[in-house]
């Protein structure tokens, strides 16, 4: 029987985090520097490094990591994941809801990464609450 | 599930922190165990049975509800 049977679950190592943290603090950077100076608030772009910050976060190991921390984020995963698709649905309907697209063959909605990014950060602070919690 | 890991825990004169040492988690993972929040798997289960040198159903005990 292996020691650490739940070790393949995340594969990342714990260090990843701060490269995850450090791709988010660059991508916020950018995206009140092109605010500032541009006025583009792209939220889209912004996304895509955050996104990919909060997967390394997430799904790098914990340092004290056992079976009781892949059961807690799984569990904040089935709750961030579909409350997440509920905000994107909301978000949608308030602020992107300008109808229907002829030039693209669509309704307008917010991007796979910025629907990501809701997903991972619920996730996360669930992950933390229940942590502290149970 | 209950289980007796708290009793047996005093007759050994073990902390969470030693037990969970022995067994390889974290002091909050026998923490959660050992009040019924967390159900540990058959490993984790045979492992602190093996540190109490008793069978595992002598620790863990399944309960009426557990079979709804």
């Amino acid at each position: 029987m292996a020691a650490k049977n739940t070790s393949p679950v995340f594969i990342y190592p714990s260090g990843m985090k701060f490269l995850g943290l450090a791709m988010i603090f660059f991508a916020i950077l950018i995206f009140v520097y092109r605010i500032t100076t541009y006025n583009i608030m792209d939220t889209a772009g912004a996304s895509f490094p955050i996104a990919f910050g909060l997967i390394l976060i997430f799904f790098s190991r914990e340092k004290d990591q056992d079976e009781r921390t892949v059961y807690l984020k799984f569990k904040a995963l089935a709750l961030g994941v579909p409350l997440a698709a509920v905000i994107t649905m909301g978000i949608n309907y308030l602020h992107n809801f300008n109808g229907y697209s002829i030039e693209t063959d669509s309704w307008y909605s917010i991007s796979a990464f910025e629907y990501l990014t809701v997903a991972l950060l619920l996730a996360l602070v669930s992950f933390y609450y229940l942590r502290y919690k149970e | 599930m209950k289980n007796t890991i708290k009793v047996e825990r005093a007759k050994k004169e073990l902390t969470q922190a030693d037990l969970a040492e022995r067994v390889g988690v974290s002091r909050q993972t026998i923490n959660s165990i050992e009040k019924g929040r967390f159900i540990p798997s058959t490993l984790l289960a045979l492992k602190i049975a093996r540190v109490f040198e008793v069978a595992v159903d002598s620790i863990f005990a399944l309960e009426p509800e557990d079979w709804n």
